[in-house]
């Protein structure tokens, strides 16, 4: 088994898979259990919301996690490579056992072409990227595993259900990229890679990236210590990355199975597993439970310490401790805000990698001050901490998200997060914000068509002629305010989002079947939110067999773009474009909790009402603060090419702020 | 006369058909004793052929075998007119012919379309033919919540999850029903009808948003849909008299109605099925044994299809107990057990788009339910003190229920108590409705009440918002919170379509009432409800909140039944009601007073 990027130069660049492998032995994850347990662990419940104090792994710990992976996999007599990380990312260990297969092929269940699907790529990227979806998914007050993930970025929620709109957080599985400006890379593990001018930091500075993004492949779990979220465990043997596609049944999934029984007395607290939650239907955690585990008899196997695998940028071949989140060396700095418990992103000093600062320059000073993007920042935390957490538990703790504010070039001026929110959403936020900004901005359609001018595979489609096509001559030329749940609306295989057998979006591929497009959509061919970034992504995967002559710094062309879309964008809902007067000024991105309350924190506390409810009352227009003038909403797009749809803008929850009963809180904001 | 011989011999193995396909031995027994004693012997028959039929004007005379006969075409102007001068001394055609004339539009006068006169067959055994015509269009304006459409929304501005609620609906139903009926029914059980009742519908329906009426937003926020329904189907078959007074047993084969109890609290529908009903010791005693096997409603009108099949399995076997514990009020005890293999066979959609098996709620696998109802019921009165009473409860099993994301044991109940008084023209009313609801969703006991299928009529019934309304689980599942026409909040797929949910917040509901009769063709309905949810554990996991209230609210209806002509063949029933909710439901949906406004012209042939 062979993978390798061919490259060009150190351009944007073509990049070619000679896909020559073949026999990965992929065997599935098949079966069902016909458990009909409740989901849950056997792990004692902490009650930690939140405040827990922070933990970490310490090597003999993950080396102890290893070795049960290694006695599961045995009892199945399979060969699995394993990999675990902290909750910002750092990989502590990666361990191949001997017979492994050394790669495994992004399968997407649903017979598309293109993209990454059918491309093969190291089980060690894979196992990291797995471990990596359990910690960055989840936090003390939820725990999230990769089937969750896979239940969430499929063309139905639930997948399976037929017309009903894509799952929640589609498209999520493009983030944590190693393109992305915001992660940030271990020089000290670099290996004689060039890095450009990527964000590095030796130590435990996170968040670092995972090289395939987050993983909906079954196999990743996150770990945990006395109710704190400490890391994830990935396990990849089975050949295949792939979705699951009929979650109504109960899988005995021999890769989630094995991280299951290595995660034994690390498992997540059973009150805090995603089945605990309903977002309008419960989420799914792990098909198998704990008690279907047959215990791990015998003594537990000594690892062979030549089976640990160096990987650049990843792991040194060495296992290390955990960070500590929380403490300022593990990047993510606890502080307070506008009185509520917050952290910040920081360098490996200690300092705050993104004060706040004033937006670059807009004709009639238009631009954002840096007042004005803190008085933002508090209105935002301020109103996660009001709102009611959709996924976490206990019910009726505070919504804890990532919050961005990005000037009209996407460069960010501010950030800030609830303590304890997962860490997922620290890139997904910025890249919504992104989005967002991106596509309401007057020359959106002309960089969109330079950047696939520019592109020198050709796959990537003509999305400008398609959105014209859809909103009329005049889409993408700044006349309408886009939010992030309107590039959803359009980026999903079916329009409107998920009646089947209607055509894609026009930021979407074709679903397969439908069409005889040469490309099909799948959640690892997604469209548009791929295309932008898709070079810069497969780039470093050639890492470890063929590491590539550099990384690059940018998820899309900076040459053209700028910053843009520097860790590319988001599809899922949870962020606005911010305003004054008709001015695009910037945007507001959030992620971490419900995408309901993502939006309600973006939209509520851009506006009039969010604004003067922390005391921001002189900011903003004295109307809407800094949210698009209504008339120009992309809900007002009109016609479409069907009749009675519309372009969403925002969908504020239920009942959304704790302690209270008021509904339809973002009317007329 | 070979024909009548063929007739004869042909009802005898239709019934010795049925008695096998009812699997019943005992009255295989008992119908051999019928058999002997009324049935001629085959030396009769043999007599009887040669019997010169009677000719027009003649009669059976006392003691007299019947003879065959060829009743005359039935046109009405070969009868004589009672108004007629001419009538005085003319001889009628037979007992059913005499003295009245009628026209074939007056039900109520001989009529033969009413099974007043027959249509073939001898004296012994006339055949009747019954056509009833029931046109029933209704109209009803609404305000219910409603979420905006997710994927798209009909409206700008639609910035949060709750939309315009306003919604119309127009419907006619023309219900049409053909008996044909043999026996004599002045005194007796009729001893065979077959029955064929399809109902023609059409209705109309505009919501204010998209996503609501079909799933597909770009059909729209109207609706017209029509169906053909299958209400009735049925060979009744009058089994044997058991005493002198007819206490007989009897059977019915086909797709029929049948409610479980007085009230229809947890069976209220017409099913294919085989039934054994009866009564015995001077009709102190009635009894029904039953199983359906039911089919598939249609989405938007409720009525039966042509057979798809629903994979449920329902049997009844209940007894009724007159003047028991004081004269004038009925007891009934009854046993129910369904088996719903729906789970089976998933996936299934409604005609809307909107799956429906398994729930789109929870961990949405597929189930199967295994329950038995134990219910004691009554209705009737002491002294001057109306009531009807219901208790029941609920066990077996769930194979896995969505909400609690596993297999569950059933253990839930359900009580309801009613009591009113006449005074003169005003009927006062109180009436207490509960069913348990679940205390702790996630474990393997599902707590919650629900029914197989309820249409209650209690607590102000259909004119009431809470039971007329259903309403969608905004943010908690694609569900219904409670389903139209029914008590419950059951968070379950539609009642029809649906399968049962015992994982639900159950419900208390505090009734009083008020009845005016103004005038003998007016009645005015007067209600107001108080009404909690019994346990909310349920309603703070799905919703993701822990603070639920247990006071949903209010509800005030008002409804008037017209009779402009003392008689059902015209009859107007209009309603308002108005739902305030308290902060249960301001949690869930709002604080919005909701409303509907009803009307029913029915009309009767």
């Amino acid at each position: 088994m062979k993978f390798a990027v061919l490259r060009c130069s150190r351009l944007p660049l073509v990049v070619c898979f000679a896909v020559l492998m073949a026999g990965c032995g992929g065997s599935g994850g098949a079966g069902s259990s016909g458990s009909n347990q409740k989901n849950g662990t056997g792990a004692a419940n902490f009650g930690c919301d939140g405040g827990c104090p922070n933990l970490n792994l310490s090597a003999a710990e993950v080396r102890l996690i290893i070795a049960q992976g290694v006695r599961a996999a045995q009892s199945i007599g399979v060969n699995a490579t394993f990999a675990v990380t902290d909750r910002v990312g750092n990989v502590l260990a990666v361990y191949q056992m001997a017979g492994s297969p050394p790669t495994t092929r992004i399968d997407g269940m649903l017979g598309a072409t293109g993209g990454l699907e059918g491309v093969d790529v190291p089980s060690t990227l894979a196992a990291i990227s797995k471990a990596g979806t359990g910690a960055y998914l989840s936090s003390q007050g939820n725990a999230f595993s990769t089937r969750t993930a896979n239940q969430i970025v499929q063309e139905h929620f639930n997948p399976g259900e037929r017309n009903q709109p894509g799952g929640p957080l589609f498209g999520v599985q493009f983030s944590q990229l190693m393109c992305s400006d915001i992660t940030v890379l271990n020089p000290d593990l670099a290996g004689g890679i060039p890095s450009g001018s990527k964000v590095l930091s030796s130590g435990f500075t996170g968040p670092r990236a995972l090289p395939l993004g987050l993983s909906p492949d079954m196999g990743g779990i996150p770990l945990y210590k006395a109710g704190d979220m400490v890391g994830g465990i990935g396990v990849e043997f089975d050949g295949l990355y792939r979705l699951d596609r009929e979650i109504f049944d109960f899988d005995d999934d021999p890769e989630e199975r094995v991280a299951m029984q290595a995660s034994i007395g690390y498992e997540a607290p059973s009150e805090r597993v995603a089945s605990q939650m309903n977002v309008g239907k419960s989420l799914r955690y792990t098909d198998l439970e704990y008690g279907d585990l047959e215990p791990l008899d015998g003594a537990l196997p000594v690892l062979d310490e030549t089976s640990f695998v160096a990987i650049p940028f990843y792991f040194s071949g060495v296992v290390r401790n955990g960070a500590t989140f929380g403490d300022p060396s593990s990047g993510v700095a606890k502080t307070v805000r506008a009185g509520v418990p917050a952290a910040i992103l920081v360098d490996s000093s200690g300092s705050p990698r993104f004060p706040t600062r004033a937006g670059a320059s807009l004709p009639n000073g238009a631009q954002l001050s840096a007042a004005e993007v803190d008085a933002i920042l508090d209105s935002a935390l301020v109103t996660a901490f009001r709102a009611r957490a959709a996924i976490r538990t206990p019910r009726d703790t505070p919504a804890r998200v990532s919050i961005w504010v990005v000037d009209h070039l996407g460069v960010p001026l501010g950030f800030v997060r609830s303590q304890d929110a997962p860490v997922f959403g620290i890139d997904v936020a910025l890249q919504k914000a992104r989005g967002a900004t991106f596509f309401s901005s007057p020359d959106a359609g002309e960089k969109l068509a330079a950047l696939q001018a520019a592109n020198a595979v050709g796959a990537f489609e003509d999305y400008v002629t398609a959105a014209r096509n859809f909103l009329g001559p005049q889409a993408l030329t700044g006349t309408h305010a886009f939010a992030d749940r309107a590039l959803g609306n359009m980026s999903r295989p079916f329009f409107p989002d998920g009646i089947d057998g209607n055509i894609n979006g026009p930021f979407a591929l074709p679903f397969p079947g439908t069409s005889g497009a040469a490309r099909t959509w799948s959640p690892f061919n997604d469209g548009v939110q791929l295309d932008l970034v898709f070079q810069r992504l497969v780039q470093p995967l050639g890492i470890p067999a063929n590491p590539p002559a550099s990384l690059p710094d940018n998820c899309s062309d900076r040459n053209i773009v700028g910053s843009r879309l520097a860790n590319g964008i988001q599809i899922f809902p949870g962020s606005v474009p911010l305003y004054r007067g008709n001015t695009l000024i910037g945007g507001i991105g959030i992620s971490g909790d419900g995408v309901d309350q993502d939006d309600l924190v973006a939209f509520y506390g851009a506006s009039r009402r969010g604004l003067d409810f922390v005391g921001h009352t002189t900011v903003g227009d004295p109307q809407l603060g800094f949210n698009a003038p209504i008339e120009i909403r992309s809900d007002n797009i009109q016609p479409l090419p069907y009749e009675n749809v519309r372009l969403r803008y925002v969908n504020c929850p239920e009942a959304p702020f704790s302690g209270s009963n008021e509904q339809n809180v973002c009317d007329g904001l | 006369m070979v024909l009548v011989v063929t007739r004869t011999i042909g009802v005898g193995v239709m019934r010795v058909a049925y008695a096998l396909i009812l699997s019943v031995l005992i009255f295989s027994t008992v119908r051999a004793e019928e058999q002997s004693e009324p049935q001629p012997t085959a030396a009769e028959e043999g007599e009887q052929i040669d019997l010169v039929p009677y000719e027009i004007g003649e009669r059976q005379r006392p003691g007299e075998e019947p003879r065959p006969t060829a009743f005359p075409p039935f046109i009405y102007e070969s009868i004589p007119d009672i108004n007629s001068s001419a009538s005085d001394f003319v001889a009628v055609p037979d007992r059913w012919r005499q003295l009245y004339a009628g026209k074939w539009y007056d039900p109520y006068n001989q009529n033969v379309l009413k099974a007043d006169i027959p249509i073939f067959g001898d004296q012994a055994h006339p055949w009747f033919f019954e056509l009833a015509i029931i046109s029933d269009l209704s109209t009803e304006t609404r305000r219910i919540p409603v979420p905006v459409g997710g994927p798209s929304t009909q409206n700008p501005e639609a910035t949060d999850i709750f939309g315009n609620g306003r919604q119309f609906v127009l419907a006619e139903n023309l219900i049409t029903s053909f008996s044909l009926i043999q026996g004599n029914t002045a005194f007796k059980p009729q001893d065979v009808e077959f029955r064929f009742t399809p109902v023609f519908n059409i209705n109309y329906a505009h919501a204010e948003e998209t996503g609501i009426l079909r799933v597909d937003p770009t059909k729209g926020n109207e609706r017209t849909d029509n169906f053909v329904g299958l209400l009735e189907l049925f060979a009744d078959i009058h089994l044997v008299n058991i005493t002198d007074r007819y206490d007989f047993i009897s059977s019915r084969i086909g797709v029929q109605p049948f409610i479980s109890d007085f009230r229809g609290f947890v069976y209220n529908t017409s099913e294919p099925g085989v039934r054994l009903f009866g009564n015995f010791d001077n009709n102190k005693y009635q009894f029904n044994l039953a199983y359906f096997r039911r089919i598939d409603k249609d989405t938007n009108t409720g009525l039966n299809t042509w057979f798809e099949d629903r994979f449920e399995d329902v049997f009844i076997g209940n007894i009724y107990r007159q003047d028991a514990p004081v004269l004038g009020h009925t007891v009934q005890a009854n046993l129910i057990y369904r088996q719903d293999t729906a789970g089976n066979h998933p996936f299934d959609y409604d005609n809307n788009g909107f799956l429906v098996r398994p729930a789109s709620i929870g961990d949405e696998r597929p189930k199967n339910i295994y329950s038995t109802y134990l219910g004691l019921t009554g209705d009737g009165h002491y002294g001057r003190l109306n009531v009807t009473e219901a208790f029941y409860y609920v066990t077996g099993s769930e194979s896995h229920n969505q909400i609690a994301q596993r297999q569950t044991d059933i253990s839930a109940a359900m009580a309801a108590l009613e009591a009113s008084y006449d005074i003169d023209w005003v009927r006062v009313r109180a009436s207490f409705f509960w069913a348990s609801g679940d205390d702790d969703p996630y474990d393997d006991e599902a707590n919650g009440f629900d029914a197989i299928l309820d249409n209650p009529n209690f607590a102000g019934g259909d004119i009431s918002y809470w039971q007329r309304q259903g309403i969608p689980f905004i943010g908690g599942g694609l569900v219904l919170f409670t389903n139209r026409n029914s008590l419950l909040a059951n968070l379950r797929p539609g009642k029809e379509e649906g399968q049962s949910n015992y994982v639900n917040p159950g419900l208390r509901l505090y009734n009083a009432g008020v009845d005016f009769e103004i005038t003998p063709k007016l009645k005015l309905i007067n209600n107001v409800s108080y009404i909690q949810f019994d346990d909310v554990s349920t309603l703070n996991i799905l919703r993701q909140d822990g603070s639920f209230d247990r006071d949903l609210g209010w509800d005030l209806s008002s409804g008037i039944l017209y009779r402009p002509f003392l008689n059902n063949n015209v009859q107007i029933r209009a309603g308002t009601a108005f739902l305030l909710p308290n902060k249960g439901f301001e949690n869930l949906f709002g604080d919005r007073t909701l409303y509907q406004v009803f009307t029913n012209l029915i009309l009767q042939y």
